[in-house]
């Protein structure tokens, strides 16, 4: 019987290592996004994909490639959102995303128009976690507690002017706001 | 006479290696101690270096943050639904969020209904007659500039842009929510629609096409801004001249990048 090479164990380990070794770098190799980033671990090709995403809102810029000077409707909008006091509120906040109405450059659905209470009364209902400062709908008989009124009273001084609408409390609980606030768009004008 | 030992070897003398001895240790503690630049003056270097590439007409890259005054937000829950729509959130998780907070003599009520997507009703009658200061705090993912979402998850799928966008790779992601748990600020869930983590992207998508988030483009009484700090003329840097601001948990160290103005320090 042949004697094996005195040195048989460190070739034995020494192939163990380099075929182990081989194996970690290609699995390695092949785990590792191609776009990897060392220095900052993430891989590359992840941001354009991010941005790639579609918008689905608009921007006010994108309501008006449409509805400048083309109905009444929207020529009245805009006359009131001039100076109102809603001039600085972008239409797809109420009116809902541009991807809800257009498609493609076609409009294929309307978009939301609320006329319900609701519509103002989000922004508008008097919370006492509203800021005392900001208009509210207030009836003569809301019962307010102490401290609210005092806040209330001392915005009211500070605005220099009564933004805060008290409303007479009979008629107004069951109507709707634009029964007399005709333009949601400035509806102090009316 | 002959100073040296018989055992020395020829040529050095006790003398000579005493004084040879005293200038190495001279010489090592003075090379240790002394840099041809202090790190204060390379940081210097660096900065005038910014200043002249500013100079030359080479644009600085933005450096983004959020505003957020508390005294502006009314709680009408746009931003939410915004977010939602523009997002394709989940029912029930969301990305963006307002909370209402009362402070009442015995302590403080928060509660966010629904995430507030449909605004909010008034509080119960016993919070109302017991409250001494009542507020909204809409909250989102902060954006950290030392995250530790991104430092625990252990794949590398969360990372944040130079511009200082906290982003999740969600193809990389294998939804271990090791970051759902190490978000201070609980912005972060597991998406069930595509089971990786999913967070607010200050809307990377619509940033980088000139266009701001859309909680920003939703919100009726601009209670919550979006801009560049390195640009003189946003709004978030003019706010900063004006208004004290304060930021989440600053206790936590994240660094973050949304900023509330006028928002009592109860909040966290």
């Amino acid at each position: 019987m042949k004697t094996p090479s005195p040195r048989a164990h460190i070739y034995r380990l020494a192939f163990i290592l380099l075929v182990g070794g081989a194996t970690f770098v290609f699995v390695r190799g092949a785990m590792v996004p191609d776009t990897w980033n060392q220095k900052r671990a993430f891989r590359e090709a992840a941001l354009p994909e991010i941005a790639a995403k579609p918008m689905k809102y608009g921007g006010v810029a994108s309501c008006a490639e449409c509805h400048e000077d083309e109905d009444e409707i929207h020529e009245l909008a805009y006359e009131d959102l001039a100076e109102g006091p809603h001039s600085g509120i972008a239409c797809e906040t109420c009116h809902g995303p541009l991807s809800e109405h257009v498609k493609d450059g076609k409009k294929f659905a309307d978009a939301t128009t609320n006329f319900s209470r609701l519509a103002c009364l989000t922004c508008h209902s008097n919370l006492i976690s509203t800021p005392p400062q900001f208009p509210m709908f207030i009836t003569e008989d809301d019962v307010l507690t102490p401290r609210r009124e005092a806040e209330l009273l001392k915005a009211k001084l500070d605005a220099g002017k009564s933004k805060i609408f008290i409303h007479p409390s009979d008629a107004h609980n069951k109507v709707d706001c634009t029964e007399c606030h005709f333009s949601f768009h400035n509806p102090e004008t009316s | 006479m002959n100073l040296t030992t018989p055992d020395a070897p020829p040529g050095l003398d006790r003398r000579d290696f005493l004084q040879k001895v005293a200038a190495g240790s001279v010489a090592t503690t003075v090379l240790l101690v002394y840099r041809p630049y202090t790190s204060a003056e390379e940081e210097e270097e660096s900065d005038l270096l910014e200043i002249v590439k500013e100079a030359s007409g080479q644009k600085q890259k933005p450096d983004y943050a959020y505003v957020i005054d508390v005294n502006l937000c009314i709680g009408a829950g746009k931003c939410v639904e915004a977010c939602n729509k523009e997002n394709d959130v989940p029912a029930g998780l969301f990305r963006t969020w307002v909370e209402r907070y009362v402070r009442t003599g015995d302590g403080i009520y928060v509660d966010s209904p629904n995430g507030s997507v449909n605004g909010f009703i008034e509080a119960k009658d016993d919070l109302v007659d017991n409250s001494r200061e009542a507020w909204f705090a809409p909250k989102l993912c902060n954006h950290c500039r030392t995250a530790p979402c991104i430092q625990v998850c252990p794949v590398g799928a969360t990372f944040q842009t130079d511009e200082g966008f906290v982003l999740v790779d969600d193809k990389h992601c294998i939804g271990c929510a090791a970051c759902v748990q190490g978000c201070p600020y609980g912005s972060r869930f597991m998406n069930p629609d595509t089971n990786v983590a999913d967070k607010c992207t200050w809307c990377y998508h619509r940033v980088t096409k000139g266009q701001q988030p859309a909680c920003v483009e939703a919100c009726p009484t601009k209670a919550r801004l979006f801009g560049d700090l390195n640009d003189p003329e946003s709004d978030v840097t003019k706010i900063f001249k004006a208004n004290q601001w304060m930021v989440l948990k600053p206790e936590m160290h994240t660094d973050s990048y949304c900023f509330y103005v006028g928002m009592p320090k109860e909040t966290i």
